[in-house]
């Protein structure tokens, strides 16, 4: 059977130069649970960001509306 | 918007036995990708039971149409989905992608042979194999998908081997 490269084929070869294959590694040294967990871990932290930016947001805008009254 | 708990929304699907395969960016991350998703995508089947086990399943949690206008009158219960396919939804758990087929998987039944069972929340779930997800997300030709690719097929590379593999 021959294989039939696309257009596509190219692209994905170019991102595959730069794929860390160090992180590959190391994840693949943890269970698929432990690696749901990190998951996890990483939509926590994710999440805690965005509520620490939109609370610096308000309190620059609090703060803005104070000084221009 | 809600945190983001796959393994909520994986232990809610669960318990009440429902029939589903894990795909997308959560199936990626368990076969050992090492990036971030931010929503949990299955494949459901499309049998009457199973259908009201999803209805229960989701009720807890609360689901809404993601990006629906608010206070939109709807019910994620047995008759919505009998009369739907695909519903993208936001939860207290966070967002889910309930798909009753996806580009190269015409239906549940079909995908899964192209499965694997995998403990993960204390249960035996089924997750789409690593070939037949490349094949999916090639099927879908989305750009932002390109990437992903790149990372699965290393995923297959045997210098990456060294760990546990999901399949």
């Amino acid at each position: 059977m021959t294989n039939i490269r696309s257009s596509i084929d190219d692209i994905i070869d170019l991102y595959r130069r730069d794929v860390d294959i160090t992180l590959i590694r190391e994840n693949l040294k943890l269970t698929p649970e432990q690696r749901l967990q990190k998951l996890v871990a990483r939509a926590k932290f994710t999440h805690e960001l965005h509520e620490a930016g939109r609370t610096m947001r308000q309190t620059q805008a609090a703060h803005r509306n104070s000084t221009k009254s | 918007m809600s945190l983001f708990q796959a393994d909520e929304l994986i232990a809610a699907l669960c318990r009440e036995n429902v029939e589903f395969i894990v795909i997308g960016g959560v199936a990626a991350t368990v076969h050992g990708l090492d990036r971030y998703t931010s929503d949990l995508d299955v494949i459901y089947r499309r049998t009457p039971d199973n259908i009201q086990r999803v209805a229960k399943a989701m009720d807890p949690l609360s689901p809404s149409l993601r990006g629906a206008p608010e206070g939109l009158p709807f019910r994620f219960d047995a008759e919505t989905i009998v009369r739907g396919l695909n519903f993208t939804l936001m939860s207290t758990a966070g967002p889910i992608d309930f798909f009753a087929t996806a580009p190269a998987a015409t239906s549940y039944e079909e995908l899964v042979e192209h499965s694997v069972s995998i403990k993960l929340c204390g249960c035996d779930v089924l997750v789409v194999e690593l070939d037949k997800l490349i094949e999916m997300k090639r099927g879908a030709g989305r750009v932002k998908d390109f990437e992903m690719i790149a990372m699965l097929e290393e995923l297959k590379n045997p210098l990456a081997d060294g760990g546990e593999p999901a399949s």
